[in-house]
């Protein structure tokens, strides 16, 4: 059976860095300690049960918790520059309408199908003569044939 | 180390039954985690049983809030593991404890005074 404290350790990654830098020492000897005092198949299922689900909803809480600190200290942090945000906002804004123009031209002009029924029969011929191949490399006749 | 944000006490109020037992323990003394976690199973008769991701994360809120703060002081040597971490109460703890004991206890009379309550037995 796989070490119970290398599996719970594996689980302690899923917090966030900081916290688990902060806390994970003292989880990782609580997780022992409580092991440690429980014995039998039985108890020790439930253990792991409870164990599990309290890592299942304070591995979301904390992530999302660091998340909210991220977000409000880069709000507060772009309030105190007003015009370094304004110029990045700008700058994001040209460069999102610069690409959805360049996509809006190759899109009509390469990508979407033209507005015939059956485009991919639609073939160009020009310039040959009577007896020699053309441009599309076939005589009149064979060029009647494939269309 | 956690960021500390100091808040009012009112901004505080009404406290999640952990942190407020939490608090409860510390004011008799310096716990590490496991000790708090365990005080708390017995002060509840087994009711309140936290995990241990609870229980940190619950941690590492009161240390930002400045409910609590990490204590530097050790126990003897050898009783001492390095690896754990003492918190004691804050002066804000303290006061934001006392303020929610009165809520309760607003809230129990306020119930008392609607349902007429029997006595303990």
């Amino acid at each position: 059976m796989a070490d119970p404290h290398r599996i719970y350790r594996w689980f302690l990654r899923l917090y966030p860095a900081r916290f688990r830098e902060e806390y994970g020492t003292p989880l990782e000897r609580q997780f022992v300690d409580e092991y440690r005092e429980i014995q039998g198949a039985r108890p020790r299922a439930r253990f792991w049960i409870g164990a599990v689900t309290d890592l299942a909803i304070s591995i979301p809480t904390e992530i999302l918790h660091e998340l909210s600190q991220d977000v409000g200290y880069a709000v507060r942090v772009y309030r105190r520059r007003p015009l370094s945000t304004g110029l990045a906002l700008m700058a994001l804004a040209l460069a999102i309408g610069a690409t959805t123009g360049v996509f809006s031209v190759v899109n009509a002009l390469l990508i979407r199908s033209l507005p015939f029924r059956d485009p991919q029969r639609l073939v160009e011929l020009q310039g040959f003569r009577l007896g020699t191949p053309g441009a599309a490399g076939f005589t009149p006749g064979e060029a009647a044939r494939r269309i | 180390m956690a960021k500390i944000k100091r808040s009012s006490v009112e901004a505080l109020l009404p406290l999640p039954l952990p942190v407020f037992h939490m608090l409860l323990g510390l004011s008799e003394g310096e716990r590490h985690g496991y000790a708090l976690k365990r005080e708390i199973l017995q002060r509840t008769g087994g009711k309140l049983n936290l995990g241990s991701g609870a229980l940190y994360g619950s941690i590492n809120k009161m240390l930002e809030q400045g409910l609590i703060e990490e204590s530097e002081e050790r126990p003897d040597s050898h009783l001492d593991d390095e690896r754990r971490r003492y918190y004691r109460i804050t002066a804000l703890g303290r006061r934001v404890a006392q303020a929610e004991a009165v809520r309760l206890r607003q809230l129990v009379r306020l119930a008392e005074d609607s349902l007429g309550l029997p006595e303990p037995a």
